[in-house]
Order: C-alpha cells, then sequence, then structure tokens
C-alpha cells in the first residue's frame, strides 16, 4: 500500500532534486542544451556573486530580528491566554491565528499602501505625533523594519498555536503544587513552564531557522509593482532564495540558479546541524 | 499477492492522474495556467493565442476575423510576466505551444534572444513589413535577424489637469502648454514657479519614474552596445535631469507605477503624467473614473517617444502557424484590422497606408474636454518619433538597476546624490548579474 507514495515521491520529490543537481553543474537557459560546465557555477557563487553574500547577510538580519520577536510573542500570547483569558480564549486564539492563513498577495499589499511614504496610515500616525514621517519602503533599514513587521506579525499566530499544544500537556498540578508554596505567576512560569516546553522550544527555532532561510513571500511582495528594483532599496531585503529566483526564472540561468540553490541548501543543513550540536550539547550538561 | 497488484495499480493510477497534468493536451483549447476563452465562430481551423486581454472587446474582435476567415481563436489568459516561464516550461515538457504569443516589451529582449521564433517573413508566410511602420521592424527582430512578428505601435506624449495647469500655468491649450514647455529646462523652471506657489502642495509630475520614462524613451542611445556597457552616453545624461528635477522640488515623491501614484489621478496634487496611446483607457480613465473633462494631452518637453509595445510571435513549435501567420497579416496588414482594432479596444495600427487617409483616427474624447486625442497620436506623436532603442537581452537587469537608482534619489530629502556614485553601483551590480558583459 506504499507504492503510491513511493511513486509520487520519485516524481515529484527525489527526481527533481537529482535533476536539479545535475543541471547545476551545467548553463543552460531551459531551452536549448544544457552545457556541462563543471564546478563553475559552484565557483561564481562563492568567488564572484557579491549578491549571493549580500542576501545571505540579508537573510540573517531578517531572521535574526524575526524569529525571537514572533517566539516570544507566540510564548506570551499562548501563555496570557491560558491564564488570563480563559473565557475568550477561542476566539482570540482565531484572531492571532488569521494571519498566519491570509494570502501573501493581500498582506504584500496592505502592508504596501500602510507604509506608503505619502498617504500611508503609519506616517499619518506619525505626523499625529509630531514625528518626520519616513521613507519605509525607500531607505534600506525602514524596509528591513517594514518585512521584520509583516513576518512577526504573520508568524506569532502559528507559535501561539504550538506553544499552546505544548502547554496543554503540563499538568495542572504542578501549578498548583507551586501555588502552594507560595510561589508568583512570574516563578510559576519562569520555574515551570519554560523548562517543560522546553522540546516546543527546539521544535520552533530549529523551523523558525529553517524557514527563516527560506524567505522570499514577504520582501519579493512588498517589492513587487513593475518599478521597484529587487530586493528593495540598496538590495536590503534581498533574500538568498529571492537571488536563486531571480537568476533562475528572471535571467533564466538555470544551472546558476541550481548552484545558488544548492549553496543554501549547504548553508541550511550546516546552520541546523549547530543547532542540534549546541542544544545536545546543553542537554547533555 | 492481490493486496500488492491492487497497490501497484493504485500506484500507477495516481501517477498517472497526477503527472497527466503535466503533460499538453491534443488538441484542446486549453492549456493550463490560464482561463481559455474562445472567440465566438464556425470553421474547423482554429488558433491558439497566449495573451493577457481576454476581454469581450478582445474575443469580439476576433470574432470578426473568424466571420471573414472560418479560423477560430482560442484566447489562453496569460500574464505577461508569466509568459518567459510559460513557454519555457511548455517547451521543455515537450507541451503544445502557442500559435501566437505575445510578447511585452519589458520581456521582449529576452524573449526575442532565444532561437524559438519562426521568421514570418520567409516562406511560406511571406509577411510584407515593407507594409509596416519602419520605426517598428527593429523592435520586432531579434539580434539575430529574425522578424518575429508585429505589434501595434505604442508611443507617448503626455497628459494633464486642465484645472491645476490653468492655475499654476496660466493656460490649459494644448498648443500653449506645448510651447511654454518645450524643454527640460523650461519644464524645471516652470515647475520651481508652481511650487512656490502652490507653497510646495502641486508638484509638475507625480515620480521620478514617470519623469524618467519620457527621458528614457527620448533617447535611442544603446545602455549596452557588444556586450559592453555604455551607461555614461546612455544613462548619465537622463540620471542628471532626474536629479536636476528632485534638486529643484518639482517632482512628488510617489513610486513609479505603484498603487499611489494610481490613486494620485484622481487628486488636485501632481500636473502631468506621461501618456501612451494605451494609458488612455487603460491607465488615466480607470484611475480617475470622475475625471471627464478634468484632463488634456500635449507633446511633453522633448518631444513624443515610443512606450511599450507587444510582439505578436509565432513559435517555431506552434501546430498552425499558416493560420496564425494569415491572423496577423488580417489585423497588421488591412485597413479592415485596423479599423477593427481601433474600434473594438483603441490600438493603432502598425500598418502605414491607414496613416495616409487623415481621418483614419479622429474622435473626440469627452474626457479630455473635447480634444481630439486619437488625431494628436497620429497626427502629431506618431510622425514625431525619433528613434526607438533597441531591445536587447539585458533590458530586465537595465531596468532594475535604474529602479534602484530612482529609489535612491528619491529618498535623498534635498536631491544631493552624486550621478558618478550611481553610476558606478549600476556598473558593478550589471558585472555582477552578467558576468560576461564588458566595462
Amino acid at each position: 500500500m506504499i507504492a503510491p507514495y513511493f511513486i509520487l515521491y520519485i516524481a515529484f520529490g527525489l527526481f527533481p532534486v537529482l535533476f536539479s543537481l545535475g543541471i547545476s553543474f551545467t548553463s543552460w537557459d531551459g531551452i536549448g542544451n544544457a552545457a556541462f560546465v563543471g564546478l563553475e557555477n559552484y565557483k561564481r557563487v562563492f568567488v564572484q556573486d557579491e549578491f549571493f553574500y549580500k542576501s545571505l547577510w540579508n537573510t540573517a538580519i531578517l531572521l535574526g530580528i524575526s524569529a525571537p520577536i514572533q517566539i516570544i510573542l507566540g510564548l506570551l500570547t499562548a501563555v496570557f491566554l491560558k491564564d488570563f483569558f480563559r473565557r475568550m480564549k477561542n476566539g482570540l486564539q482565531l484572531i492571532n491565528f488569521l494571519p498566519y492563513i491570509t494570502t501573501p498577495v493581500a498582506i504584500g499589499i496592505i502592508f504596501q499602501l500602510m507604509f506608503d511614504w505619502k498617504s500611508g496610515v503609519v506616517n499619518a500616525v506619525l505626523e499625529l505625533l509630531h514625528m518626520d514621517s519616513v521613507y519605509w519602503l525607500g531607505n534600506a533599514w525602514a524596509s528591513r523594519a517594514v518585512v521584520i513587521i509583516m513576518i512577526v506579525w504573520k508568524n506569532y499566530g502559528y507559535m501561539m498555536i504550538m506553544f499552546l499544544s505544548g502547554l496543554a500537556a503540563i499538568p495542572d498540578e504542578l501549578y498548583e503544587a507551586a501555588k502552594i508554596d507560595g510561589a508568583k505567576w512570574w516563578s510559576r512560569f519562569t520555574r515551570i513552564t519554560i523548562p517543560m516546553l522546553r522540546p516546543i522550544f527546539v521544535f520552533v527555532i530549529i523551523t523558525s531557522v529553517i524557514n527563516g532561510f527560506k524567505l522570499f513571500d514577504e520582501p519579493q511582495l512588498l517589492f513587487s509593482s513593475a518599478s521597484q528594483p529587487i530586493g528593495g532599496p540598496d538590495r536590503a531585503v534581498m533574500t538568498v532564495v529571492m537571488r536563486y529566483y531571480e537568476s533562475a526564472f528572471r535571467s533564466f540561468e538555470f544551472g546558476y540558479g541550481s548552484a545558488l540553490a544548492y549553496c543554501l541548501f549547504m548553508v541550511i543543513a550546516a546552520i541546523t546541524l549547530l543547532l542540534f550540536c549546541g542544544i545536545r550539547g546543553r542537554k547533555e550538561k | 499477492m492481490k493486496k500488492r497488484i491492487l497497490a501497484g495499480l493504485l500506484g500507477i493510477v495516481i501517477a498517472v492522474t497526477a503527472l497527466s497534468g503535466c503533460v499538453a493536451k491534443g488538441g484542446g483549447s486549453s492549456d493550463g495556467g490560464g482561463e481559455a476563452e474562445s472567440a465566438e465562430g464556425g470553421g474547423d481551423r482554429e488558433i491558439t493565442i497566449w495573451c493577457w486581454d481576454t476581454s469581450e472587446n478582445n474575443q469580439n474582435m476576433y470574432a470578426e476575423f473568424t466571420k471573414d476567415t472560418g479560423i477560430k481563436v482560442n484566447l489562453v489568459a496569460v500574464e505577461s510576466k508569466d509568459m518567459t516561464q510559460k513557454l519555457q516550461t511548455t517547451l521543455a515538457s515537450g507541451g503544445e505551444m502557442p500559435d501566437i504569443a505575445w510578447l511585452e516589451a519589458t520581456f521582449r529582449g529576452k524573449l526575442l534572444s532565444l532561437d524559438i521564433w519562426e521568421d514570418i517573413t520567409k516562406e511560406p508566410y511571406n509577411f510584407d513589413t515593407s507594409q509596416i511602420m519602419d520605426y517598428l521592424i527593429p523592435l520586432e527582430t531579434s539580434e539575430s535577424g529574425v522578424y518575429v512578428g508585429p505589434e501595434c505601435p505604442s508611443v507617448a506624449g503626455m497628459a494633464y489637469k486642465r484645472e491645476l495647469a490653468k492655475e499654476y500655468l496660466g493656460t490649459d491649450d494644448p498648443k500653449e502648454l506645448e510651447e511654454m514647455l518645450s524643454d527640460w529646462d523650461s519644464f524645471i523652471a516652470k515647475g520651481k514657479e508652481v511650487a512656490e506657489k502652490s507653497d510646495g502642495k502641486v508638484f509638475m509630475m507625480s515620480s521620478l519614474g514617470a519623469a524618467g520614462q519620457i527621458l528614457k524613451g527620448q533617447s535611442t542611445e544603446p545602455f549596452i552596445e557588444n556586450d559592453a556597457l555604455n551607461l555614461e552616453e546612455s544613462m548619465r545624461p537622463i540620471l542628471e535631469k532626474l536629479v536636476e528635477m528632485k534638486k529643484a522640488g518639482i517632482i512628488d515623491v510617489l513610486d513609479f507605477n505603484s498603487a499611489e501614484e494610481g490613486a494620485s489621478y484622481a487628486r488636485d496634487e501632481d500636473i502631468f503624467y506621461p501618456c501612451a496611446n494605451w494609458s488612455l483607457e487603460f491607465t488615466i480613465k480607470s484611475n480617475d473614473k470622475d475625471g471627464a473633462g478634468r484632463w488634456g494631452f500635449m507633446l511633453p518637453p522633448g518631444g513624443p517617444f515610443p512606450w511599450g509595445g507587444t510582439v505578436s510571435g509565432v513559435p517555431k513549435d506552434a501546430a498552425h502557424k499558416e493560420e496564425a501567420v494569415e491572423f496577423l497579416k488580417y489585423f497588421w496588414l488591412t485597413d479592415k484590422g485596423g479599423e477593427l482594432n481601433r474600434d473594438y479596444v483603441g490600438n493603432f495600427t502598425s500598418y502605414k497606408p491607414s496613416y495616409e487617409n487623415e481621418d483614419f483616427y479622429t474622435r473626440e474624447d469627452e474626457f479630455f474636454g473635447g480634444q481630439d486625442v486619437l488625431k494628436s497620436i497620429a497626427q502629431d506623436v506618431l510622425p514625431n518619433i525619433k528613434g526607438v532603442r533597441l531591445p536587447s537581452r539585458y533590458d530586465q537587469d537595465i531596468d532594475d538597476v535604474y529602479n534602484l537608482a530612482l529609489k535612491t534619489i528619491n529618498a535623498s530629502p534635498d536631491g544631493n546624490v552624486s550621478v558618478d556614485e550611481l553610476l558606478e553601483s549600476m556598473t558593478k551590480e550589471l558585472m555582477t548579474k552578467q558576468p560576461d558583459l564588458k566595462e
């Protein structure tokens, strides 16, 4: 009965992986014949392509800032819902989760309008507070901030759901015993909740890092209109996947695009391995 | 044993069902990824067109062709930006190619460089390019010399808001405005007066990109020549003029082609906009729905310019190439085709003889205060196009670094930007993107 799975896996999983590995050693525009170039594409990625390093740096910044915020926000929301909003829990849970299931294109357009320099609602608020308006989508760090807000807004609801499932598995007796011993909310949170949620933390940190390196939708959609440069001002939000997409599907360098994809794979694999080692090391201690 | 056979069969069924989505349909009217529609009419022969306009007007226009020739037309909706990918994946998978594909200006250079197009001037098609407007032919020919297919002329002047022009420039008459703003220096000088009069609230144009579109269109100097960058000659004058306008504070801060710029058409803050023949319906009237009588049309400082354009290419692997060329001849090499284009979709014809009749394009447009914009485009704009910049496979890369430069200029509050640094950055970016280019 597992034959269908294997057939589909070979057709849509294994074959594309091996095929793209094969073409990463060629120069191919997707139409003519592919010419074998050996490791030339990989050499270009590491030696010549400044965009690769820039996109890696951008991805690291966006990930490094957004991941902790969304995890902390998700955790606090989950804990507050469990401890203080029990009656409205289901409704609030839904409201917080909605951004995660909203169409990315709609999010892109909404954020474009909200952060418009001249008539965006964010600048209108800043002006009400007698502050200078900001060219959000025209300055490097401002546009990074917008992307970070988009990522956090979209993903913290998912984190909340993960933490809620973890919280449900913590026995109430632990909290009751702590209360009898006179522990305040903060002590219970730091001494019981956080340690007991360790497996959830491991999961959300690793998936956040992997998903962070695959970041594409948010920055791409924010600068998706016809006359916007790829990756925004000063290429400040160009991620590795955007660089790969540009090479393969705009410049039609399928060979080079595949090499970029494999380089990204190597980076993700290395970082995930480091994370695993770090977590295992702490566990052994 | 029975279980194994059942599992095997189930696997095959699932795989065949799933993979069938990747295989082309034989003789079908749809090719996936887009909505297929058929122009009404009879006939055994049919052609499939991949295009982004499957509107009722377009279908009705093609129905006239079907009525006259008996060839049915299937329209498959494909976005202009998705066309290349769609063609590539279809070729790679051995799927059914369209008989005609629309190739939009932004992607044209790259698309024409692909060796997949039929030269329709050759036997047995014999498409007669001597009847096509001369300036269009280089735009429709690949770098290797293949004439891919015709397109409607896409040329532009400048639209303006009459009330604002009258209030701040003293007149809303197109001829007087053309005289007043005959070159960019006078445009900038008048812009400063407008800024002063309006206390910095009214601008000559909505975005640097809008002004840049005109400037880019007015020059023919190639950005890349023989695989070597030519930015000093081609890009420097454009950037210098844009920086000058930014310093003068005469251009609004909107991003070109953004939703906000679209909304600005209905507001009273920006006076002038670049305006192609297609902008009348698709940009101005759609963005300023209550703007009847508010608009005027004139020649911009420095003269009219080409803007946009969509080539109709016939792929080598198309199944009905002769019918496709018959279609192209019908719409682009006859007066009847020109009339249908004019009446159904508001396009201009590339057929030279139609312009000999001065009354071929004439219609008073109430939206433009009764001005005969069609006649103005046919008689004032088209004959005065000085030349075109040839399409290049690097067009998208050039556009991208140019858009980045626009952002940098726009982001500087006082226009204090060094053009030398912009050019240096553009060169560096282009060399990284395309290592084969020479400085």
